[in-house]
Protein backbone atom coordinates (compact mmCIF):
# COMPACT_ATOMS: atom_id res chain seq x y z
CA UNK A 1 0.00 0.00 0.00
CA UNK A 2 1.46 3.33 -0.86
CA UNK A 3 2.02 5.94 2.38
CA UNK A 4 -0.92 8.34 0.46
CA UNK A 5 -3.13 5.46 0.28
CA UNK A 6 -2.71 4.55 3.99
CA UNK A 7 -2.79 8.20 4.93
CA UNK A 8 -6.36 8.18 3.45
CA UNK A 9 -7.44 4.90 5.11
CA UNK A 10 -6.38 6.14 8.40
CA UNK A 11 -7.95 9.16 8.06
CA UNK A 12 -11.54 7.96 6.91
CA UNK A 13 -11.15 5.22 9.65
CA UNK A 14 -10.42 8.45 12.54
CA UNK A 15 -13.16 10.37 11.53
CA UNK A 16 -15.69 7.52 11.95
CA UNK A 17 -14.12 6.98 15.52
CA UNK A 18 -14.77 10.31 15.67
CA UNK A 19 -18.19 10.26 14.75
CA UNK A 20 -18.79 7.18 17.01
CA UNK A 21 -17.24 9.56 20.09
CA UNK A 22 -19.42 12.23 19.43
CA UNK A 23 -22.30 10.31 19.47
CA UNK A 24 -21.26 8.64 22.81
CA UNK A 25 -20.72 12.27 24.12
CA UNK A 26 -24.35 13.12 23.13
CA UNK A 27 -25.69 10.16 24.62
CA UNK A 28 -23.74 10.65 28.12
CA UNK A 29 -24.00 14.36 28.50
CA UNK A 30 -27.00 15.38 26.15
CA UNK A 31 -25.04 17.81 24.54
CA UNK A 32 -21.37 18.04 22.15
CA UNK A 33 -18.25 20.27 23.14
CA UNK A 34 -17.11 22.75 20.60
CA UNK A 35 -13.86 20.30 20.74
CA UNK A 36 -15.81 17.92 19.22
CA UNK A 37 -17.20 19.29 16.76
CA UNK A 38 -14.17 21.19 15.70
CA UNK A 39 -11.79 17.94 15.64
CA UNK A 40 -14.74 16.36 13.38
CA UNK A 41 -14.21 20.19 11.36
CA UNK A 42 -10.64 19.81 10.76
CA UNK A 43 -11.32 16.01 8.76
CA UNK A 44 -13.29 18.40 6.51
CA UNK A 45 -10.55 20.23 5.27
CA UNK A 46 -9.84 24.22 6.62
CA UNK A 47 -12.38 25.94 8.68
CA UNK A 48 -13.16 28.18 7.15
CA UNK A 49 -16.05 30.54 8.11
CA UNK A 50 -15.86 27.81 11.15
CA UNK A 51 -13.01 30.42 12.64
CA UNK A 52 -15.81 32.48 13.48
CA UNK A 53 -17.01 31.42 17.50
CA UNK A 54 -20.12 32.24 16.31
CA UNK A 55 -20.38 29.88 13.33
CA UNK A 56 -19.12 27.46 15.22
CA UNK A 57 -21.63 27.18 17.66
CA UNK A 58 -23.96 26.71 14.99
CA UNK A 59 -22.47 23.96 14.14
CA UNK A 60 -22.22 22.50 17.49
CA UNK A 61 -25.62 22.85 17.47
CA UNK A 62 -26.34 21.58 13.88
CA UNK A 63 -24.24 18.43 14.36
CA UNK A 64 -26.00 17.50 18.04
CA UNK A 65 -29.50 17.56 16.28
CA UNK A 66 -27.74 15.41 13.23
CA UNK A 67 -26.65 12.71 16.27
CA UNK A 68 -30.14 12.83 17.61
CA UNK A 69 -32.26 12.35 14.09
CA UNK A 70 -29.51 9.33 13.54
CA UNK A 71 -30.62 7.37 16.72
CA UNK A 72 -33.97 8.08 15.29
CA UNK A 73 -33.11 5.99 11.71
CA UNK A 74 -31.15 3.65 13.76
CA UNK A 75 -33.65 2.63 16.15
CA UNK A 76 -36.27 1.98 13.58
CA UNK A 77 -37.22 -1.54 12.67
CA UNK A 78 -35.89 -2.49 9.91
CA UNK A 79 -36.53 -5.53 8.00
CA UNK A 80 -33.11 -7.04 7.52
CA UNK A 81 -33.28 -8.07 4.22
CA UNK A 82 -34.31 -4.05 3.51
CA UNK A 83 -31.91 -2.70 0.57
CA UNK A 84 -31.40 1.32 0.53
CA UNK A 85 -32.58 2.77 -1.91
CA UNK A 86 -29.48 4.25 -3.64
CA UNK A 87 -31.01 4.01 -7.35
CA UNK A 88 -33.95 6.00 -7.41
CA UNK A 89 -36.34 5.57 -10.24
CA UNK A 90 -40.44 5.79 -10.13
CA UNK A 91 -40.92 4.52 -13.49
CA UNK B 1 -55.76 44.98 -30.04
CA UNK B 2 -56.15 45.94 -26.48
CA UNK B 3 -55.77 43.30 -23.91
CA UNK B 4 -58.23 43.72 -20.83
CA UNK B 5 -57.22 43.08 -17.27
CA UNK B 6 -59.23 39.71 -17.62
CA UNK B 7 -56.82 38.70 -19.93
CA UNK B 8 -54.20 38.51 -17.45
CA UNK B 9 -56.10 35.56 -15.57
CA UNK B 10 -57.11 33.04 -18.16
CA UNK B 11 -56.29 29.54 -18.11
CA UNK B 12 -53.79 28.41 -20.54
CA UNK B 13 -56.17 27.09 -22.78
CA UNK B 14 -57.90 30.07 -23.14
CA UNK B 15 -54.60 32.31 -23.71
CA UNK B 16 -54.33 29.56 -26.64
CA UNK B 17 -57.64 30.01 -27.53
CA UNK B 18 -57.23 33.95 -27.52
CA UNK B 19 -54.02 33.86 -30.17
CA UNK B 20 -55.89 31.27 -32.15
CA UNK B 21 -59.03 33.24 -32.56
CA UNK B 22 -57.24 36.53 -33.39
CA UNK B 23 -57.92 38.55 -29.92
CA UNK B 24 -54.47 39.27 -29.55
CA UNK B 25 -51.14 38.18 -31.05
CA UNK B 26 -48.25 36.86 -28.32
CA UNK B 27 -46.74 39.98 -28.79
CA UNK B 28 -49.25 41.77 -27.57
CA UNK B 29 -50.22 39.60 -24.80
CA UNK B 30 -46.61 38.84 -23.88
CA UNK B 31 -45.96 42.95 -23.91
CA UNK B 32 -49.17 43.32 -21.99
CA UNK B 33 -47.93 40.75 -18.82
CA UNK B 34 -44.06 42.53 -18.93
CA UNK B 35 -45.81 46.11 -18.71
CA UNK B 36 -48.17 44.76 -15.81
CA UNK B 37 -44.95 43.03 -14.11
CA UNK B 38 -43.02 46.03 -14.29
CA UNK B 39 -45.61 48.06 -13.17
CA UNK B 40 -46.74 45.48 -10.50
CA UNK B 41 -43.52 43.53 -9.23
CA UNK B 42 -40.65 45.76 -9.23
CA UNK B 43 -39.46 46.41 -5.53
CA UNK B 44 -37.44 49.32 -4.78
CA UNK B 45 -34.38 46.82 -4.09
CA UNK B 46 -32.69 44.59 -6.34
CA UNK B 47 -33.29 41.31 -6.25
CA UNK B 48 -31.89 38.51 -5.41
CA UNK B 49 -32.30 39.69 -1.71
CA UNK B 50 -33.07 38.84 1.45
CA UNK B 51 -36.87 38.91 2.68
CA UNK B 52 -37.23 42.96 3.15
CA UNK B 53 -40.24 45.02 4.61
CA UNK B 54 -39.95 47.62 2.35
CA UNK B 55 -41.82 46.36 -1.03
CA UNK B 56 -43.88 49.43 -1.11
CA UNK B 57 -46.60 47.88 -2.71
CA UNK B 58 -44.59 45.75 -5.02
CA UNK B 59 -44.92 42.21 -5.43
CA UNK B 60 -41.14 40.87 -5.90
CA UNK B 61 -41.93 37.90 -7.64
CA UNK B 62 -39.42 37.98 -10.19
CA UNK B 63 -35.73 38.78 -10.31
CA UNK B 64 -34.94 39.02 -13.69
CA UNK B 65 -37.77 40.47 -16.27
CA UNK B 66 -35.93 38.87 -19.30
CA UNK B 67 -37.99 41.81 -21.62
CA UNK B 68 -36.01 41.33 -24.84
CA UNK B 69 -36.16 38.00 -24.96
CA UNK B 70 -39.26 37.75 -24.15
CA UNK B 71 -40.55 40.07 -26.87
CA UNK B 72 -38.46 38.22 -29.66
CA UNK B 73 -39.74 34.86 -28.74
CA UNK B 74 -43.17 35.94 -29.04
CA UNK B 75 -42.38 37.79 -32.73
CA UNK B 76 -40.98 34.06 -33.73
CA UNK B 77 -44.51 32.89 -32.29
CA UNK B 78 -46.69 35.16 -34.35
CA UNK B 79 -44.77 34.38 -37.37
CA UNK B 80 -45.56 30.82 -36.82
CA UNK B 81 -48.65 30.72 -35.86
CA UNK B 82 -49.49 32.89 -38.84
CA UNK B 83 -48.12 30.34 -40.90
CA UNK B 84 -50.87 27.94 -39.42
CA UNK B 85 -47.57 25.95 -37.43
CA UNK B 86 -48.93 25.81 -33.91
CA UNK B 87 -46.17 23.80 -31.93
CA UNK B 88 -48.23 22.99 -29.24
CA UNK B 89 -50.69 24.59 -26.86
CA UNK B 90 -48.36 26.18 -25.18
CA UNK B 91 -47.09 28.08 -28.43
CA UNK B 92 -46.83 32.01 -27.77
CA UNK B 93 -47.86 32.10 -24.27
CA UNK B 94 -45.46 34.03 -21.76
CA UNK B 95 -44.26 32.08 -18.40
CA UNK B 96 -42.60 32.99 -15.58
CA UNK B 97 -39.49 30.30 -14.37
CA UNK B 98 -37.93 30.05 -10.65
CA UNK B 99 -34.84 31.29 -10.74
CA UNK B 100 -33.25 27.73 -10.15
CA UNK B 101 -33.39 26.50 -13.91
CA UNK B 102 -30.66 27.70 -16.21
CA UNK B 103 -31.50 30.18 -18.79
CA UNK B 104 -28.98 31.01 -21.55
CA UNK B 105 -27.52 34.14 -21.63
CA UNK B 106 -30.25 35.49 -18.48
CA UNK B 107 -28.54 35.33 -15.35
CA UNK B 108 -29.52 32.51 -13.04
CA UNK B 109 -28.74 33.47 -9.41
CA UNK B 110 -30.20 30.49 -7.44
CA UNK B 111 -32.43 33.23 -5.28
CA UNK B 112 -28.76 33.85 -3.87
CA UNK B 113 -26.46 37.25 -3.46
CA UNK B 114 -23.35 34.87 -3.94
CA UNK B 115 -24.92 34.15 -7.55
CA UNK B 116 -26.31 37.51 -8.62
CA UNK B 117 -24.46 37.83 -12.10
CA UNK B 118 -24.13 34.10 -12.89
CA UNK B 119 -24.86 34.07 -16.46
CA UNK B 120 -25.00 30.31 -17.02
CA UNK B 121 -24.37 29.54 -21.34
CA UNK B 122 -26.70 26.58 -21.86
CA UNK B 123 -30.72 26.37 -21.18
CA UNK B 124 -31.75 23.66 -18.30
CA UNK B 125 -33.97 20.77 -20.03
CA UNK B 126 -37.27 21.97 -19.42
CA UNK B 127 -36.40 25.55 -20.87
CA UNK B 128 -35.62 23.59 -23.77
CA UNK B 129 -38.81 21.77 -24.24
CA UNK B 130 -40.60 24.73 -23.39
CA UNK B 131 -38.75 26.87 -26.33
CA UNK B 132 -39.37 23.94 -28.57
CA UNK B 133 -43.08 24.05 -27.63
CA UNK B 134 -43.05 27.77 -28.48
CA UNK B 135 -43.70 29.15 -25.33
CA UNK B 136 -42.31 32.40 -24.15
CA UNK B 137 -39.89 32.62 -21.58
CA UNK B 138 -40.65 36.35 -19.80
CA UNK B 139 -39.46 36.02 -16.16
CA UNK B 140 -37.19 34.22 -13.82
CA UNK B 141 -38.55 33.81 -10.48
CA UNK B 142 -38.28 34.86 -7.42
CA UNK B 143 -37.64 32.16 -4.81
CA UNK B 144 -35.97 31.10 -1.12
CA UNK B 145 -31.82 31.16 -1.74
CA UNK B 146 -31.00 27.42 -2.72
CA UNK B 147 -34.32 26.57 -2.37
CA UNK B 148 -34.93 27.06 0.63
CA UNK B 149 -38.22 27.34 2.88
CA UNK B 150 -40.17 30.27 3.75
CA UNK B 151 -37.48 32.62 2.58
CA UNK B 152 -38.20 34.73 -0.50
CA UNK B 153 -39.08 38.06 -0.95
CA UNK B 154 -42.23 37.55 -3.06
CA UNK B 155 -45.03 38.58 -1.33
CA UNK B 156 -48.65 37.44 -1.15
CA UNK B 157 -50.98 38.99 -3.02
CA UNK B 158 -53.76 37.77 -1.36
CA UNK B 159 -53.04 40.29 1.73
CA UNK B 160 -49.11 41.47 2.16
CA UNK B 161 -48.35 40.85 5.61
CA UNK B 162 -48.96 37.57 4.95
CA UNK B 163 -46.05 34.46 3.75
CA UNK B 164 -46.46 33.15 0.33
CA UNK B 165 -44.06 30.12 1.37
CA UNK B 166 -41.88 28.53 -0.30
CA UNK B 167 -39.75 28.34 -2.09
CA UNK B 168 -41.52 28.60 -5.51
CA UNK B 169 -42.63 31.94 -4.05
CA UNK B 170 -42.01 34.27 -6.85
CA UNK B 171 -43.78 31.15 -9.31
CA UNK B 172 -47.11 30.88 -7.78
CA UNK B 173 -47.35 34.54 -6.35
CA UNK B 174 -46.82 35.17 -10.33
CA UNK B 175 -49.56 33.03 -11.48
CA UNK B 176 -52.06 34.07 -9.16
CA UNK B 177 -51.48 37.77 -9.68
CA UNK B 178 -52.04 37.70 -13.28
CA UNK B 179 -48.20 38.00 -13.87
CA UNK B 180 -47.64 35.68 -15.93
CA UNK B 181 -49.34 32.93 -18.26
CA UNK B 182 -48.36 30.07 -16.59
CA UNK B 183 -45.00 28.82 -14.52
CA UNK B 184 -42.37 26.50 -13.48
CA UNK B 185 -41.46 25.47 -9.73
CA UNK B 186 -39.77 23.23 -8.64
CA UNK B 187 -40.01 20.98 -4.94
CA UNK B 188 -37.89 18.93 -2.83
CA UNK B 189 -40.23 19.00 0.33
CA UNK B 190 -43.37 20.85 -0.68
CA UNK B 191 -41.55 24.03 -2.29
CA UNK B 192 -44.71 24.26 -5.09
CA UNK B 193 -47.70 22.65 -3.01
CA UNK B 194 -46.64 24.69 -0.25
CA UNK B 195 -46.61 28.21 -1.49
CA UNK B 196 -49.24 26.98 -3.99
CA UNK B 197 -51.46 26.47 -1.00
CA UNK B 198 -50.86 30.42 0.44
CA UNK B 199 -51.57 31.73 -3.09
CA UNK B 200 -54.74 29.83 -3.78
CA UNK B 201 -52.99 28.75 -7.69
CA UNK B 202 -52.65 25.32 -8.75
CA UNK B 203 -49.45 23.32 -8.54
CA UNK B 204 -48.29 20.19 -9.39
CA UNK B 205 -44.86 18.15 -8.00
CA UNK B 206 -45.30 15.08 -10.82
CA UNK B 207 -43.94 11.72 -10.16
CA UNK B 208 -40.30 12.08 -9.17
CA UNK B 209 -38.56 10.75 -12.30
CA UNK B 210 -41.03 12.67 -14.49
CA UNK B 211 -39.16 15.81 -15.52
CA UNK B 212 -35.26 16.06 -15.99
CA UNK B 213 -33.52 18.31 -13.85
CA UNK B 214 -30.52 19.01 -15.94
CA UNK B 215 -29.85 22.51 -15.88
CA UNK B 216 -31.69 22.91 -12.61
CA UNK B 217 -29.86 23.56 -9.33
CA UNK B 218 -29.60 20.51 -7.31
CA UNK B 219 -30.95 20.83 -3.46
CA UNK B 220 -31.21 16.96 -2.79
CA UNK B 221 -30.70 15.02 -6.00
CA UNK B 222 -32.64 11.95 -4.88
CA UNK B 223 -35.72 13.57 -3.42
CA UNK B 224 -35.91 17.26 -6.15
CA UNK B 225 -38.37 17.57 -9.02
CA UNK B 226 -39.66 20.44 -11.16
CA UNK B 227 -43.40 20.89 -12.02
CA UNK B 228 -45.79 23.32 -13.58
CA UNK B 229 -47.65 25.77 -11.36
CA UNK B 230 -50.94 27.38 -12.91
CA UNK B 231 -54.58 28.88 -12.34
CA UNK B 232 -56.07 25.62 -12.94
CA UNK B 233 -55.51 22.05 -13.10
CA UNK B 234 -55.66 21.98 -16.27
CA UNK B 235 -52.81 24.41 -16.99
CA UNK B 236 -50.59 22.33 -15.10
CA UNK B 237 -51.76 18.96 -17.16
CA UNK B 238 -51.05 20.80 -19.96
CA UNK B 239 -47.33 21.92 -19.23
CA UNK B 240 -46.90 19.04 -17.94
CA UNK B 241 -47.25 16.93 -21.61
CA UNK B 242 -44.59 19.51 -22.51
CA UNK B 243 -41.55 18.93 -19.89
CA UNK B 244 -41.85 15.55 -19.13
CA UNK B 245 -39.83 13.12 -20.63
CA UNK B 246 -36.83 11.14 -20.47
CA UNK B 247 -33.29 12.89 -20.36
CA UNK B 248 -30.36 11.04 -20.97
CA UNK B 249 -28.44 13.67 -18.66
CA UNK B 250 -30.55 13.20 -16.02
CA UNK B 251 -30.80 8.99 -14.98
CA UNK B 252 -33.64 9.51 -13.01
CA UNK B 253 -36.00 10.24 -15.44
CA UNK B 254 -37.68 7.63 -16.69
CA UNK B 255 -38.99 6.49 -20.32
CA UNK B 256 -42.20 7.26 -19.96
CA UNK B 257 -43.64 10.04 -21.77
CA UNK B 258 -46.81 11.95 -20.63
CA UNK B 259 -49.66 12.27 -22.35
CA UNK B 260 -52.20 14.96 -21.21
CA UNK B 261 -55.72 14.46 -21.35
CA UNK B 262 -57.29 17.57 -20.63
CA UNK B 263 -61.34 15.92 -19.83
CA UNK B 264 -61.05 13.88 -16.72
CA UNK B 265 -64.23 12.30 -17.40
CA UNK B 266 -66.76 10.80 -15.24
CA UNK B 267 -65.43 10.53 -11.49
CA UNK B 268 -68.14 8.55 -10.60
CA UNK B 269 -66.93 5.03 -8.69
CA UNK B 270 -63.62 6.23 -8.30
CA UNK B 271 -61.90 5.78 -5.01
CA UNK B 272 -60.48 8.74 -3.04
CA UNK B 273 -58.68 8.11 0.04
CA UNK B 274 -59.16 10.65 2.65
CA UNK B 275 -56.13 11.27 5.32
CA UNK B 276 -58.60 12.07 7.99
CA UNK B 277 -56.29 12.59 10.97
CA UNK B 278 -54.76 16.31 9.03
CA UNK B 279 -58.23 17.21 8.45
CA UNK B 280 -58.19 17.19 12.13
CA UNK B 281 -55.07 19.57 12.43
CA UNK B 282 -57.16 22.65 11.34
CA UNK B 283 -58.00 24.05 14.91
CA UNK B 284 -60.53 27.02 13.53
CA UNK B 285 -64.24 25.80 12.69
CA UNK B 286 -64.47 27.80 9.47
CA UNK B 287 -61.39 25.97 7.71
CA UNK B 288 -62.78 22.85 8.81
CA UNK B 289 -66.08 23.73 7.38
CA UNK B 290 -64.40 24.94 4.15
CA UNK B 291 -62.72 21.78 3.75
CA UNK B 292 -65.47 19.32 4.67
CA UNK B 293 -67.29 20.93 2.01
CA UNK B 294 -64.55 20.42 -0.70
CA UNK B 295 -64.95 16.42 0.47
CA UNK B 296 -68.76 16.61 -0.38
CA UNK B 297 -68.00 18.27 -3.95
CA UNK B 298 -66.31 14.87 -4.61
CA UNK B 299 -68.93 13.00 -3.19
CA UNK B 300 -71.47 14.63 -5.41
CA UNK B 301 -70.25 13.43 -8.10
CA UNK B 302 -70.52 9.73 -7.21
CA UNK B 303 -66.73 9.61 -5.84
CA UNK B 304 -66.26 6.64 -3.43
CA UNK B 305 -64.56 8.46 -0.02
CA UNK B 306 -63.01 5.93 2.31
CA UNK B 307 -60.28 7.41 5.32
CA UNK B 308 -57.06 6.28 5.63
CA UNK B 309 -54.17 5.51 7.56
CA UNK B 310 -51.15 6.88 6.89
CA UNK B 311 -47.41 4.59 7.85
CA UNK B 312 -45.93 6.20 10.93
CA UNK B 313 -42.15 6.51 9.59
CA UNK B 314 -39.77 8.92 10.81
CA UNK B 315 -40.29 10.95 7.82
CA UNK B 316 -38.82 14.25 9.35
CA UNK B 317 -35.93 12.66 10.45
CA UNK B 318 -35.46 10.79 6.78
CA UNK B 319 -35.68 13.87 5.38
CA UNK B 320 -33.46 15.69 7.18
CA UNK B 321 -30.30 13.30 6.63
CA UNK B 322 -31.45 12.96 2.88
CA UNK B 323 -31.24 16.77 1.93
CA UNK B 324 -28.65 17.79 4.46
CA UNK B 325 -26.15 14.90 3.41
CA UNK B 326 -27.12 15.24 -0.50
CA UNK B 327 -26.86 19.67 -0.18
CA UNK B 328 -24.11 19.64 2.22
CA UNK B 329 -22.12 16.98 -0.66
CA UNK B 330 -23.46 19.36 -3.65
CA UNK B 331 -22.67 22.61 -2.26
CA UNK B 332 -19.19 21.70 -0.99
CA UNK B 333 -17.23 24.33 -2.62
CA UNK B 334 -19.12 27.00 -1.38
CA UNK B 335 -17.37 26.23 2.24
CA UNK B 336 -14.14 25.55 0.57
CA UNK B 337 -13.69 28.75 -0.92
CA UNK B 338 -15.67 30.79 1.59
CA UNK B 339 -17.98 31.43 -0.41
CA UNK B 340 -20.91 29.89 2.43
CA UNK B 341 -19.95 33.55 4.39
CA UNK B 342 -22.16 35.52 1.58
CA UNK B 343 -25.38 33.41 2.47
CA UNK B 344 -28.12 35.68 3.55
CA UNK B 345 -28.65 36.10 7.56
CA UNK B 346 -31.88 33.69 7.78
CA UNK B 347 -30.03 30.61 6.22
CA UNK B 348 -27.08 30.58 8.97
CA UNK B 349 -28.79 27.53 10.51
CA UNK B 350 -29.45 25.70 7.52
CA UNK B 351 -25.47 26.03 6.31
CA UNK B 352 -24.75 24.53 9.51
CA UNK B 353 -26.78 21.59 9.16
CA UNK B 354 -25.05 21.11 5.55
CA UNK B 355 -21.76 20.99 6.64
CA UNK B 356 -23.31 18.47 9.72
CA UNK B 357 -24.59 16.46 6.37
CA UNK B 358 -21.27 15.80 5.27
CA UNK B 359 -20.07 14.79 8.19
CA UNK B 360 -22.45 12.16 8.21
CA UNK B 361 -20.85 8.47 8.09
CA UNK B 362 -22.23 7.01 4.90
CA UNK B 363 -23.36 3.95 6.95
CA UNK B 364 -25.96 5.97 8.18
CA UNK B 365 -27.26 7.95 5.07
CA UNK B 366 -27.69 4.01 4.01
CA UNK B 367 -29.51 3.29 6.89
CA UNK B 368 -31.76 6.50 5.95
CA UNK B 369 -31.85 5.11 2.51
CA UNK B 370 -33.12 1.29 3.75
CA UNK B 371 -35.72 3.01 5.82
CA UNK B 372 -36.79 5.17 2.94
CA UNK B 373 -37.43 1.90 0.36
CA UNK B 374 -39.72 0.75 3.41
CA UNK B 375 -41.65 3.61 3.49
CA UNK B 376 -41.59 3.75 -0.28
CA UNK B 377 -43.53 -0.17 -0.14
CA UNK B 378 -45.94 0.85 2.42
CA UNK B 379 -47.28 3.84 1.00
CA UNK B 380 -47.31 2.76 -2.33
CA UNK B 381 -49.30 -0.17 -1.51
CA UNK B 382 -51.93 1.74 0.67
CA UNK B 383 -51.99 4.60 -2.23
CA UNK B 384 -52.10 2.33 -5.03
CA UNK B 385 -55.93 0.84 -3.43
CA UNK B 386 -56.95 4.18 -4.63
CA UNK B 387 -57.63 6.52 -7.83
CA UNK B 388 -56.22 9.37 -5.31
CA UNK B 389 -55.71 10.21 -1.72
CA UNK B 390 -56.11 13.48 -0.36
CA UNK B 391 -55.45 15.68 2.78
CA UNK B 392 -55.19 19.53 3.38
CA UNK B 393 -52.18 20.89 1.66
CA UNK B 394 -51.59 22.93 4.69
CA UNK B 395 -53.91 22.82 7.60
CA UNK B 396 -54.62 26.77 7.60
CA UNK B 397 -54.53 29.19 5.45
CA UNK B 398 -51.06 31.93 5.44
CA UNK B 399 -49.62 32.56 8.74
CA UNK B 400 -48.12 35.95 9.24
CA UNK B 401 -44.99 36.80 6.91
CA UNK B 402 -42.70 38.08 9.45
CA UNK B 403 -41.82 37.15 12.85
CA UNK B 404 -39.15 37.34 15.49
CA UNK B 405 -36.06 38.96 14.55
CA UNK B 406 -36.97 39.96 11.39
CA UNK B 407 -36.56 36.61 10.58
CA UNK B 408 -39.45 35.74 7.39
CA UNK B 409 -40.40 32.76 9.53
CA UNK B 410 -44.41 31.88 9.75
CA UNK B 411 -45.59 33.36 12.90
CA UNK B 412 -47.72 30.39 14.40
CA UNK B 413 -51.21 31.54 13.88
CA UNK B 414 -53.66 30.41 16.75
CA UNK B 415 -55.31 28.18 14.24
CA UNK B 416 -51.66 26.46 13.96
CA UNK B 417 -51.83 22.64 15.73
CA UNK B 418 -49.72 22.38 18.83
CA UNK B 419 -46.16 20.85 18.08
CA UNK B 420 -47.00 17.14 19.81
CA UNK B 421 -50.62 16.85 17.82
CA UNK B 422 -48.73 17.80 14.69
CA UNK B 423 -45.54 16.02 14.72
CA UNK B 424 -47.61 12.91 15.77
CA UNK B 425 -49.72 13.01 12.65
CA UNK B 426 -48.20 11.76 9.43
CA UNK B 427 -48.28 13.94 6.60
CA UNK B 428 -48.71 13.11 3.27
CA UNK B 429 -47.16 15.68 1.81
CA UNK B 430 -43.75 14.63 3.66
CA UNK B 431 -44.76 11.06 2.88
CA UNK B 432 -45.57 11.88 -0.75
CA UNK B 433 -41.90 13.85 -1.43
CA UNK B 434 -39.87 10.98 0.27
CA UNK B 435 -41.37 8.15 -1.94
CA UNK B 436 -41.58 10.19 -4.68
CA UNK B 437 -45.26 10.51 -5.49
CA UNK B 438 -47.75 13.12 -7.76
CA UNK B 439 -49.56 15.77 -6.06
CA UNK B 440 -51.86 18.21 -6.47
CA UNK B 441 -51.83 21.53 -4.58
CA UNK B 442 -55.41 22.97 -5.77
CA UNK B 443 -57.16 25.75 -4.33
CA UNK B 444 -60.94 24.79 -2.43
CA UNK B 445 -62.03 27.94 -0.30
CA UNK B 446 -61.36 30.79 2.39
CA UNK B 447 -60.29 30.98 5.87
CA UNK B 448 -61.84 33.75 8.16
CA UNK B 449 -59.14 36.07 6.84
CA UNK B 450 -59.56 35.88 3.53
CA UNK B 451 -56.55 33.27 3.08
CA UNK B 452 -57.08 30.76 0.30
CA UNK B 453 -57.27 26.98 1.58
CA UNK B 454 -56.12 24.03 -0.48
CA UNK B 455 -56.07 20.36 -0.91
CA UNK B 456 -53.46 18.16 -2.24
CA UNK B 457 -54.18 14.62 -4.03
CA UNK B 458 -51.86 12.35 -4.43
CA UNK B 459 -51.18 9.62 -6.50
CA UNK B 460 -49.69 6.36 -7.42
CA UNK B 461 -46.16 6.55 -8.78
CA UNK B 462 -46.45 7.76 -12.89
CA UNK B 463 -50.18 8.12 -12.22
CA UNK B 464 -49.69 11.96 -12.51
CA UNK B 465 -53.11 12.17 -14.97
CA UNK B 466 -55.34 10.85 -12.06
CA UNK B 467 -54.50 13.77 -9.64
CA UNK B 468 -54.89 16.05 -12.26
CA UNK B 469 -58.59 14.08 -13.10
CA UNK B 470 -60.03 14.54 -9.75
CA UNK B 471 -58.08 18.36 -9.69
CA UNK B 472 -60.02 19.16 -13.25
CA UNK B 473 -63.47 17.54 -11.59
CA UNK B 474 -63.46 19.73 -8.88
CA UNK B 475 -62.52 22.72 -10.50
CA UNK B 476 -65.30 21.72 -12.54
CA UNK B 477 -67.88 22.03 -9.88
CA UNK B 478 -66.51 24.98 -8.38
CA UNK B 479 -65.08 28.61 -9.24
CA UNK B 480 -62.28 29.00 -6.24
CA UNK B 481 -59.58 28.43 -8.63
CA UNK B 482 -61.07 31.63 -10.37
CA UNK B 483 -61.21 34.33 -7.95
CA UNK B 484 -58.46 36.96 -8.21
CA UNK B 485 -56.77 38.51 -5.15
CA UNK B 486 -58.37 42.11 -5.05
CA UNK B 487 -56.37 45.08 -6.14
CA UNK B 488 -55.19 47.24 -4.75
CA UNK B 489 -54.15 44.44 -2.33
CA UNK B 490 -55.08 43.90 0.78
CA UNK B 491 -52.10 45.15 3.61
Amino acid sequence: MRRRDFAALAAASTAGALWQQACAEVEDTGALSAETVGTLLDHQGPRGIYEDPAELERLRRAVANMINVQRTLREFPLDPDEPPVTIFRRG
Amino acid sequence: MAIEESTFFLTVSELAGGLRDGSFSSVELTRAYLDRAEELDVPPFDLPSEPREDHQGKLATMVTIARDHALASAERADRELAAGDPRSILHGLPYGVKDLLDTRGIRTTWGSGIFRDRIPDRNAAVIDRLEEAGAVMMAKNSLGEFAGGNTSSALNPWKLDRTSFGSSSGTVSAAVAGLIGFGIGTETGGSIVFPASAVGASGLRPTFGRVSRFGCMALSWSLDKIGPVGRSAEDCGHVLEVIAGRDARDTSTADRPFQFRADPGSMRGRRLGVHRSEFLLSQSETTRRVFQEALDVFAEMGVEIEDIELPRFPTGALFTTIVTVESGTNFRSLFDDGRAAQMFSFNEDRRAGWMAGRMLPAADYLTAQRVRNQLVREADEIVSSYDAVIAPTWPNGAALRVVRDGWPIPARNEWEPPDDVSEATPRLNYIANVVGHPGLAIPCGFDEDGLPLSLQIVGSPMDDQAVLDFGMAFQRETDWHRRRPPFPWRE
